[in-house]
């Protein structure tokens, strides 16, 4: 049984280190003279003072990353402009999946060309020297978002370059993003990332970690979402990370949201102090609807306007906003300025932080934190010498399983629908350890459903597309 | 005769570990903490069999089969031979080939059900298999009942197909060994059924072959196949589980006699390979079999002569004027030190990884491969800064070298060895 703990810390990272940090697009990086560097940063720049000093509404996140610099730039400076509390630096496919020399080579031709080959920033290609000139004299965090299962030489080069939010994690980067790439070994390369987080941390300005929650974003059960949110907090902590978000995406049910953050953010504080992690500073990130987009723009704008009152309702430290062009392509940086706009309007308009109760939402969030305690429970009590090899065997035993999940170590045993009220039911749940009284409570509420249908993948469909 | 260090493993924890190999016997010393302390090499001695020979080495190295503990392993009889035919070669066939790669067995071939002319050659066990577990399977079931093993040449015949057409299979073929489909009904392609199934055939095997099973105590029936055990042992170290550091996508080369073992972490397999290695795997392995320093010796110089960048290789390992060895090793009329044969086993199993040259073999991309180690025998003799040299070559312009280690304490083979079922992996 390996429960979380500080002595998996990895101890002997400077080998590993050193092979990745020999890679030509490091730009012979120094750690000194990074940890140097950061502490020229304002306060500003680190998520965990600003969440600390948010007031009543969540903080703003859009999206965005386009290959040249100028446009970045220009991007940059306009979202910046148009209010948002965070800046996103999204990455590349290529670089995602470490190839970094086609990268190169699309963001050259790019450049000659003047237009985009890549669908993202090429941080690795650009390198840590011409990325700080993004973020001169900005005075807000940049926000890392990829999808990279190996991110080891990404993670060096963005804190290098004065990123000090990384989102992703061994689970939540790997199963919905890869088919094929080594589960363990992305439990690994993550352990890497989180101890280079740690060491470049300090106590009062700590490099801060995310999950991403919304996973697959495609009929995912909350108890799901929140259990590997958890997980990865505790490996996170474990290896000293001291400011994490855990996060969790619009499930498509009002009641649902509000209780899922309920529980999470309970349950998320629970596990890190009973592990011996009661100083990692806990915050929770909310995204809007990752799933199917609708096309028409009013439909999208209310869909915006809708998920930043949930937001606001949950009293989340974080919105990750969508745009009226989701369902196009990748969104122009007006139509981005426009959403972040939006959402602040909605905020500030409908400020309502824990004004919502329920007994429906009372027996929602006790269902949710039963199946949570389950599943975890379960991965505790796994064999292995350190905890990541339990949370391994999970993925194995099928313990933990993400419907839509693309990835070989998924069990794809679970299968989940919506209720009356559109929240996510397990209506299988495979070798997911729940109780069986948690399991009849979801079929029964399931079965409650009026319009229910026989035909279970007609019915999926049309859950799937719910918000079109 | 007595191996360097206490002559017997009373002491706590200490254990012995016994490798037959097809052309050395290999004795050590394993301390409490599992690791490598002394170890003894003894020719084969085919005269005497494997048998006596272990019986003579034990006992003069004062070790009670009886009273001590021993892991053993071997490679002996080249392993066991395994014919796959499938639905389909990229998926069903893949993910048989894999299973038993993992358990130390060789796939000889990988056909589909349609292929008409069969395979002449004899393999110890025919596996037929495909499709997921399901009820409503027409096109499986009819190219199932169409299909003829007489086509074959075979010792036992398997089924780890559609579960719901496994007693039609039997039916027609009386005798065939049922295995779980290792696809289940939800494609996983998960290791089970036929990985343990051929683990044991393997033993059955060994025990057969070589009369194993007259070894002393315990021994017949605790030896593992030496392949599993690289690979088990590899597998621990990716998985931060040995005394080994991996810093990233690694490559393991164990040059031997007989065969040279690429064991690679699957992330080094190119994005473009047609060929992959099965869903849900860390590490995966190939055996180039005509490539080794002594019995294939001969295929491993006739791929070198012809190799285009012969000249280009000799230089990187022999650092100096290499024209007048270039000219005699191309006619034939150079005899290569060991050395520098195990430098050509290392240069064209990258090469042939890298070009995906093999059968059933992905290709590699070199430039994301990490640290690359080189474990067994005929790895002991080579300068890392050479081997750099060599991995030079096949790497891009400005490409980051790996780092190049040699397992000099063979802590591959030990974790491997000491592996043991209930260890998670």
């Amino acid at each position: 049984m390996a429960r979380p703990s500080v002595s998996a810390r990895l101890h002997d990272l400077e080998r590993q280190r050193a092979q990745v940090l020999s890679h030509p697009l490091a730009r012979g990086i120094a750690p000194d003279e990074v940890q140097r560097f950061l502490a020229t940063l304002p306060d500003q720049r680190f998520p965990s003072l600003c969440y600390a000093a948010r007031g009543a509404t969540p903080l703003i996140q859009p999206r965005g990353g386009v290959p040249l610099f100028e446009d970045q730039l220009a991007l940059t400076q306009a979202l910046s402009s148009a209010g948002a509390d965070f800046i996103p630096l999204t990455i590349d496919s290529y670089t995602r999946h470490n190839q970094y020399d086609t990268a190169t080579q699309l963001l050259k031709r790019s450049e000659e060309e003047g237009r985009s080959y890549l669908n993202g920033y090429p941080l690795v290609s650009h390198g840590h020297e011409l990325t700080r000139q993004l973020y001169v004299g900005l005075d807000k965090p940049v926000s890392l978002r990829h999808g990279t299962p190996d991110a080891r030489l990404l993670v060096e080069v963005a804190i290098a370059s004065g990123i000090v939010e990384i989102e992703g994690g061994g689970l939540c980067y790997c199963l919905p993003y890869s088919e094929g790439f080594p589960l363990d070994r992305c439990l690994l390369y993550w352990q890497y990332v989180d101890r280079v987080c740690a060491l470049y941390s300090t106590p009062q300005r700590p490099v801060h970690r995310e999950s991403f929650g919304p996973l697959s974003a495609t009929l995912v059960p909350p108890a799901i979402a929140m259990a590997i949110e958890i997980v990865e907090a505790l490996l996170a902590a474990e290896q000293g990370v001291a400011s994490f978000a855990v996060s969790f995406g619009q499930t498509g049910s009002f009641i649902q949201d509000v209780a899922t953050a309920r529980v999470l953010r309970k349950l998320a504080r629970h596990y890190l102090d009973e592990f011996g992690f009661g100083s990692v500073r806990l915050s929770l990130v909310y995204h809007q609807w990752m799933g199917q987009f609708p096309a028409q723009r009013e439909r999208a704008a209310a869909l915006i306007a809708g998920s930043a009152l949930i937001a606001g309702v949950i009293d989340a430290d974080k919105i990750v906003v969508k745009t009226v062009d989701e369902a196009l392509g990748i969104p122009r940086p007006s139509v981005n300025a426009e959403a972040v706009d939006t959402v602040r309007y909605v905020l500030r308009t409908f400020s309502a932080a824990g004004a919502i109760d329920s007994p429906t939402i009372e027996l929602e969030a006790t269902l949710l934190e039963s199946e949570v305690r389950s599943i975890l429970g379960a991965i505790f009590a796994l064999s292995g010498d350190v905890f990541w090899e339990s949370v391994y065997r999970a993925f194995q035993l099928g313990y933990l399983d993400v419907p839509f999940s693309p990835h070989a170590d998924n069990a794809n045993k679970l299968v989940s629908m919506r209720d009356g009220n559109h929240s996510i039911r397990i209506s299988d749940a495979g070798q997911v350890p729940i109780s069986a009284a948690d399991a009849a409570t979801e079929r029964r509420l399931l079965e409650a459903r009026a319009d229910r249908s026989d035909l279970t993948y007609r019915q999926m469909l049309a859950d799937i597309s719910l918000m079109v | 005769m007595t191996l360097p260090g206490a002559t017997s493993s009373s002491q706590p924890g200490v254990r012995y570990a016994l490798d037959i190999g097809s052309t050395v016997v290999k004795l050590a010393r394993l301390d409490g903490a599992g690791m490598l302390e002394t170890q003894q090499f003894f020719p084969r001695d085919f005269e005497a069999g494997i048998a006596r020979q272990v019986g003579d080495v034990l006992a003069a190295a004062g070790i009670d089969p009886e009273r001590d503990t021993i892991l053993a392993c071997s490679s002996a009889n080249g392993g066991l031979r395994i014919g796959i035919v499938c639905l389909t070669k990229h998926f069903s066939g893949a993910a048989l080939r894999n299973q038993i790669l993992l358990a130390g067995a060789n796939p000889e071939f990988v056909h589909d059900m349609d292929e008409a002319n069969g395979d002449s050659r004899r393999v110890d066990m025919l596996l037929v298999g495909g499709g997921i577990d399901c009820e409503d399977a027409g096109p499986a079931e009819r190219r199932l009942l169409d299909f003829d093993p007489g086509r074959y040449r075979y010792g036992t015949l398997a089924y780890a197909g559609n579960r719901f057409l496994a007693d039609a299979f039997v039916q027609r073929f009386a005798g065939t060994l049922v295995i779980a489909n290792p696809l289940a009904d939800s494609l996983s392609g998960r290791v089970g059924g036929v990985f343990e199934t051929v683990r044991r055939a393997y033993l059955d095997d060994l025990v057969f072959k070589e009369g194993v099973s007259e070894l002393p105590g315990q021994l017949g029936r605790s030896i593992r196949p030496t392949p599993e055990v690289a690979n088990r042992g590899f597998l621990r170290a990716v998985q931060n589980q040995s005394t080994f550091t991996i810093v990233g996508a690694c490559i393991v080369l164990d040059i031997g006699g007989a065969t040279t073992d690429l064991h690679y972490t699957v992330e080094v397999v190119s994005e473009s390979s047609l060929v992959r290695p099965a869903r849900g795997m860390s590490v995966a392995r190939y055996v180039f079999t005509d490539i080794g320093i002594v019995a294939s010796r001969d295929t491993l110089m006739a791929q070198l002569r012809g190799h285009t960048q012969l000249y280009e290789f000799l230089g990187a390992v022999l650092g100096q004027d290499v024209r007048d060895v270039f000219a005699a090793l191309r006619e034939g009329d150079y005899t290569p030190s060991p050395a520098l044969l195990s430098y050509a086993c290392l240069f064209l199993a990258l090469d042939r990884f890298a070009k995906g040259r093999g059968p059933g073999l992905p290709t590699g991309d070199l430039d994301k491969v990490a640290q690359i180690i080189l474990t067994g025998g005929a790895a002991q003799t080579l300068d890392v800064s050479a081997v750099n040299r060599v991995v030079a070559l096949m790497l891009s312009p400005g490409g980051a070298p790996p780092l190049v280690q040699v397992d000099q304490r063979y802590e591959i083979w030990v974790g491997g060895i000491t592996w043991t079922d209930d260890m998670p992996a």
